[in-house]
């Protein structure tokens, strides 16, 4: 399953879901269907409850055009769903990211933009649906950027810093790693200083380390 | 006491026998103890017949007005002490006629309140002769049941055959709380007459003034004898008495002197007109009509469209037909050309003298006119205000179609071209040429989006839906190039609306900060309570102008629109923006 994720589509906007689609078919990921709200996706999961690796979930959908994709979200994981789910989002809101991943889970925080972008997309959906987290580097940026712990944050050597923000948008050391063209052993010990200076506790599981990240970064000083 | 003074036989007679009364006192008493002086026996039967007389006189209709039953108490207990004193050896009866001496402090109550405002009916000056007159009563009733003049060895006076109960002994205690009572009496009455003056609409002449001067006196002596009497051993020098009972006559003579002057006068029609532009208070409008026409009962009667009737402040009213119903000569209607204003009725008839009467209805005019234009301004004030709310709910629903069509319209036709692009690359490997256009067209198509991003999301507080106000600035402050630190403090639910204007505030503030200001830091403070307050601090240049460009003036008319205000202070050490949001129940953001 991890070389072909199977995705379902919840978006309302029909070219925007067409798009994605393609890109998804083009990316190695089998689209089992696309749906156009949150009725849909729950009817889709009752009668295939265990066919979906990931969902693409867009946020504003009807009826009320705000955060009916982070609601839905948020159903399901008080259901117990540990399903990935890649949230599109047309805000670069740190608030909005945060609301997200607090939900638990595998989940992803993407701008919409980045659709456009077709392997980040699909780099994404594979994350989620392998039980990784996933926060848009934008969002990430501008935490890092206006964070209340600036002082914490200009402690870091600047590869720390690089590191840290990788870290925020959910990379494991590996990702790390290759993103940055070190080897994990060196990334190993930048994330442990960095936890040390920060004063964070070192936590197992991807997600509650983005968390924890972020947190850290919004937190009001 | 406001009983119209008696027109007839009946009333002289009863005057004649008070004033007959005072005079025997004054005879008898100077038989029974030869030995006092004559200022002791003859001055407060003197002062007491005066009243009477005068009492006679309104009884005769010689002077007008109202008094005769405070006149006669007046004159009774006045009288009363030195009839009490020469009878007190040869009949019972002077027990029962020395407790009417309590019946002065009501009558000068009523003759004070009559001096100074004609018929009014104040309630308090109301409830303060009630008082009194209960106090008098049950005074007089304690003193004819109790009374024993064996408690003091000294008097060989006839016995009280009245007398219940009780003995010699205990009777100074009853005098204790009779003397109490005396003295509060006093300070009731002396109060009642500040309140009464000070309450009087129009001008204050010589006669309220000598009222005044007179009933303080009176109530002064009264209040010193009775507590002098109560703390030292032997009784207060009799100066003291003879004092009082003096000053009453300067209340009398001015209680005379107003009855004689109590006709319409050019003095009254002035102070009525010069109250009709700013009073709204319809009784003492009615007691400055009153006095106008000379007549302290008149009433003024407004019309009411609603009842179709005139109706007075009591809410009394009369149908058009039962006015017109009433003799000619004791009414006055005032109309504005087609429709009612008021009617006054008089007890007798008005006076025909155009120059009282037409000042008179153009005062009722003018008054009613004044309140019209008042409601009408009041009413006008509140349909700008809720018309310039409307205004602002109508610009946000406007902000929110354009972010949804920017959304679902542009943003997604972008979006999905740079999809069809991004496929269409993977198609051009084998064409660098091609490759490399189709990236450009995407990375301008990026740059497009990111625009589109930034400026719908500046134009609904979307972050709002998702956090609470201190939240959804936090993420503003995170957006503003400048370093901006954002304060909360309470921790009051705020109403959704007034985060919503909070947070246009913050953002136009903030915007301004990293376009105009050259600061190098800026603050938030939010003070989450009831008004709920924002302030924008930085450390720019200055130059904010809340009266030129669109934007802090834009802001301040949507803060007014709630009933809040905006402060803008700008100087070369920066700029401070105040908004200020009153609270409202409503659903919390």
């Amino acid at each position: 399953m991890t070389g072909h994720p199977r995705v379902l589509v919840v978006d309302d906007a029909v070219l925007l879901r067409e798009g994605v689609r393609q890109l998804l078919l083009a990316g190695g990921c089998e689209v089992l269907s696309v749906v156009g709200d949150v009725d849909g996706l729950h009817a889709y999961l009752a009668e295939h409850p265990d066919d979906v690796d990931a969902l693409v979930l867009d946020i504003r959908m009807p009826p009320t055009h705000t955060d009916e994709g982070i609601r839905a979200l948020e159903s399901l994981r008080e259901q117990g769903s540990d399903l990935g789910v890649l949230l599109l989002s047309m805000y670069a809101s740190p608030l909005l990211a945060l609301r997200a991943l607090s939900a638990g889970g595998a989940t992803g925080y993407l701008l919409k933009d980045r659709v456009k972008d077709g392997a980040t997309l699909v780099e994404a959906v594979h994350t989620v649906a392998r039980g990784g987290v996933v926060v848009d580097p934008e969002v990430v940026a501008m935490m890092v950027r206006a964070t209340r712990q600036r002082r914490m944050v200009d402690q870091l050597t600047p590869r720390e810093q690089e590191v840290l923000q990788l870290m925020a948008e959910g990379r494991s050391n590996l990702g790390i790693a290759t993103g940055l063209h070190l080897s994990v052993k060196t990334v190993d010990t930048h994330v442990e200083h960095i936890l040390d200076k920060l004063g964070l506790e070192p936590s197992p599981g991807e997600h509650r380390r983005v968390l924890a990240v972020l947190e850290l970064l919004r937190s009001r000083g | 006491m406001y009983v119209r003074g008696p027109r007839d036989a009946g009333g002289v007679a009863l005057a004649l026998v008070v004033l007959a009364g005072d005079v025997a006192g004054a005879v008898l008493l100077a038989q029974a103890l030869p030995y006092l002086s004559p200022v002791d026996v003859v001055l407060a039967p003197t002062v007491g017949g005066l009243h009477a007389a005068a009492a006679a006189l309104v009884g005769l209709g010689v002077v007008r007005g109202h008094g005769f039953a405070a006149l006669v108490a007046v004159a009774t207990g006045l009288g009363a002490p030195a009839l009490a004193l020469g009878l007190a050896q040869t009949s019972y009866a002077w027990v029962a006629v020395g407790s009417l001496q309590s019946w002065v402090a009501p009558g000068v109550l009523g003759l004070a309140l009559l001096t100074v405002r004609g018929g009014a009916r104040d309630r308090f000056g109301r409830s303060a002769l009630a008082v009194v007159s209960g106090l008098a009563l049950c005074w007089t009733a304690i003193r004819v049941t109790t009374y024993d003049p064996a408690a003091w060895e000294w008097c060989r006076c006839v016995e009280n055959p009245l007398a219940v109960g009780g003995s010699a002994a205990s009777y100074p205690r009853v005098e204790t709380w009779l003397t109490v009572a005396a003295v509060a009496a006093a300070v009731v009455t002396v109060t009642a007459t500040g309140v009464a003056l000070v309450r009087r609409p129009g001008r204050t002449g010589p006669a309220e003034l000598a009222v005044a001067a007179g009933v303080a006196t009176w109530a002064a002596a009264a209040i010193v004898a009775g507590t002098w009497s109560l703390v030292a051993v032997g009784g207060p020098d009799p100066w003291l008495g003879h004092l009082g009972t003096a000053a009453l006559l300067l209340v009398l003579g001015a209680f005379l002197v107003r009855a004689a002057h109590l006709r319409p006068s050019r003095a009254h029609v002035a102070d009525l007109l010069l109250a009709a532009r700013e009073e709204n208070d319809p009784d003492r409008l009615r007691e400055l009509v009153a006095r106008a026409v000379g007549q302290p009962d008149a009433v003024v009667l407004w019309w009411s469209a609603e009842a179709g009737a005139y109706r007075d402040h009591h809410g009394e009213t009369a149908t058009p037909d039962e006015v017109a119903g009433l003799p000619q000569a004791t009414r006055l209607v005032v109309d504005s050309g087609d429709r009612p204003i008021a009617v006054v009725l008089g007890t007798e008839p008005l006076p025909d003298d155009p120059s009282v009467v037409e000042p008179v209805a153009e005062a009722l005019r003018l008054a009613t006119e004044n309140k019209r234009l008042a409601e009408e301004l009041r009413a006008t004030l509140a349909e700008v205000r809720e018309s310039r709310a409307r205004i602002v709910v109508a610009s946000d629903e406007a902000r929110k179609r354009i972010e949804r069509d920017l959304h679902d319209g542009a943003q997604q036709l972008l979006i999905s071209t740079g999809v069809k692009l991004n496929l269409a690359s993977t198609r051009a490997a084998g064409d660098p040429e091609l490759a490399r256009t189709l990236a450009q067209a995407s990375d301008e198509l990026g740059r497009a989006l990111t625009e589109l991003r930034q400026l719908a999301g500046g134009i609904t507080p979307t972050a709002l839906v998702h956090g609470d106000l201190g939240d959804a600035l936090e993420e503003l402050a995170m957006r503003c190039p400048v370093p901006t630190e954002v304060r909360v403090a309470g921790d009051d639910q705020v109403e959704a609306d007034a985060a919503a204007t909070a947070y246009f505030v913050v953002a136009e503030c903030l915007s301004n900060v990293a376009k105009h200001s050259g600061a190098t830091g800026a603050t938030v403070l939010v003070e989450r309570g009831s008004p709920l307050r924002v302030r924008v601090t930085d450390d720019g240049d200055g130059g904010a102008d809340p009266t030129r460009g669109s934007g802090l003036r834009g802001l301040a008319d949507r803060v007014e629109a709630r009933g809040g205000a905006l402060e803008v202070t700008s100087s070369g050490a920066g700029t401070t923006v105040t908004a200020t949001l009153p609270g409202q129940p409503g659903e919390p953001a």
